[in-house]
């Protein structure tokens, strides 16, 4: 904190579990800062950024006044702007980049899906979740360029619709998807990230009686039974976690308080690799990252 | 009675290949129960999926779901069959009934015209002894119990039960003569 009111923050946004640290700082940013310093920021993968927006849509609400980012890296205000971060009007962001310095939407366009809102009404939800599908499509053959087959495909696009349909079913609010292909080193990695600052997991489980140690269990229930809020069953997350169970992927799912990750490249026979955690910050609403890496 | 699930999406507005979420699997369920006042009893809807690529958890439990239930329940029983599943679609299928049946305690199938992943005609958790009954049958067309009995050497009274499980499932057709038939 370099005064009251600017909160520099720290380059933690490179993995989920590293955003853990900017989550910490929620209650300083939502309680007092007027202003987020990002000059430290190196990278910002989409669930770090898709986060982070989440952060300045709830300070909005609250406060009823966009959040400032100051000190964007050039790199990483090229990267925001290219996945219409700054278009969802969240941030009040005063040094604007020259357009020249913008990156052009060429061949770099078919290895995202930009920051696409997902409305909280079934309706629109549905057009907007067709539509996503839609462009996904396209641009498969360059975001899963590493790992394509027809197959890859129809897998994604099941993640895509099932985790998507969460958010209007259950988080009361409406939420946010960006995916992304990239290389470090010589590792690819695949990146779908979908979040919402909803109701979450727990509270949407409220008036149902399943039996739970901790919210990390509720939400690994979640995950590995057809439990449902709503209806008698709800097939969509265990569905999604046995797709990326078979694309040997990774889940990091967080909400509220708890988190569950697994890491089925690194499963061993007779594991469940399933790691649960309670007591973390919290941060409203349910936050999924899908990876693949090879 | 034979339906194009592509003809129906088009009639729906459903452009893309794929078909996912509640609400368009509501709508393509309606739009097929409207058609099902002229079926015959006893008769075979067969869903055509040629040139649909996903179908998604729910799609399946708002239209297939529900129709294999109003095929045992309804006033008018029919029987169910899937053509030109794709694979992720038949994944999916799979997924949904197998949950479907261990949270419920009631078994729920499907036939298909197509050989699946599971190396059968069928999606959905039989047992192996009802899969091979299922199998004999689609190769001989018509059997009765006797057959049965002495194709798998089980005594008559499993084997009897085993029959009218998998009639009552909807995946073998019983005529009062007591011979069973294959779809």
């Amino acid at each position: 904190m370099t005064d009251n009111r600017i909160l520099t923050v720290p380059n933690r946004f490179k993995e989920p579990y590293d955003f853990e640290y900017v989550i910490d700082l929620q209650e300083q940013i939502l309680g007092g800062a007027d202003e987020l310093d990002l000059s430290r920021i190196s990278f910002i993968e989409p669930y770090s950024m898709l986060s982070l927006l989440l952060i300045g849509r709830n300070y909005l609400r609250k406060k009823g006044t966009k959040l400032k980012l100051t000190g964007i890296p050039i790199n990483i205000h090229q990267y925001l702007h290219r996945m219409d971060f700054f278009k969802t009007g969240v941030f009040d962001i005063t040094d604007r980049l020259d357009e020249k310095m913008l990156l052009k939407r060429s061949s770099f366009s078919n290895r995202v899906l930009e920051i696409t809102e997902i409305p909280n009404k079934e309706r629109e939800s549905v057009r907007v979740i067709g539509a996503i599908i839609g462009v996904f499509r396209k641009r498969a053959e360059h975001i899963l360029k590493y790992w394509l087959s027809d197959r890859i495909i129809d897998y994604y696009v099941t993640v895509i619709s099932e985790i998507c349909q969460n958010i209007y079913e259950h988080s009361l609010d409406s939420g946010y998807l960006a995916m992304q292909t990239y290389s470090v080193g010589k590792e690819n990695f695949v990146r779908l990230a979908i979040g919402d600052s909803g109701i979450g997991i727990l509270k949407s489980f409220g008036n149902n009686t399943f039996a739970y140690d901790s919210p990390a269990q509720l939400i690994e229930l979640a995950m590995t039974t057809p439990i449902s809020s709503k209806r008698e069953f709800g097939y969509g997350l265990c569905q999604v976690k046995a797709i990326v169970e078979k694309l040997k992927g990774t889940i990091y799912l967080r909400s509220g308080n708890a988190s569950v990750s697994t890491m089925y490249q690194r499963r061993t026979p007779g594991s469940s690799f399933l790691f649960l955690k309670n007591d973390l910050s919290n941060f409203d609403g349910t936050q999924i990252l899908i990876s693949l890496a090879g | 009675m034979v339906i194009s699930i592509r003809k129906k999406a088009d009639e729906l507005k459903q452009k893309g290949p794929d078909l996912l979420t509640r609400p368009v699997g509501r709508l393509m369920y309606q739009s097929i129960r409207a058609m099902l006042e002229h079926i015959r009893e006893g008769e075979t809807l067969v869903l055509d999926f040629q040139n649909i690529k996903v179908i998604d958890s729910s799609f399946i439990d708002e239209m297939i779901v529900r129709l294999v239930l109003d095929s045992r329940n309804g006033e008018i029983p029919f029987y169910v069959k899937l053509k030109n599943i794709s694979e992720i679609a038949e994944i999916n299928i799979d997924m949904v009934f197998r949950s479907y049946s261990n949270y419920k305690n009631k078994k729920i199938v499907v036939l298909t015209e197509n050989i699946c992943q599971n190396n059968a005609f069928f999606i959905g958790p039989l047992s192996d002894r009802e899969r091979e009954i299922v199998e004999f049958l689609r190769i001989n067309k018509s059997i009765t119990q006797e057959d049965i009995v002495k194709y798998t050497g089980s005594p008559t009274g499993e084997v009897a039960g085993i029959l009218e499980g998998l009639d009552a499932l909807r995946v073998i057709k019983k005529e009062n003569t007591g011979v069973f038939f294959a779809l």
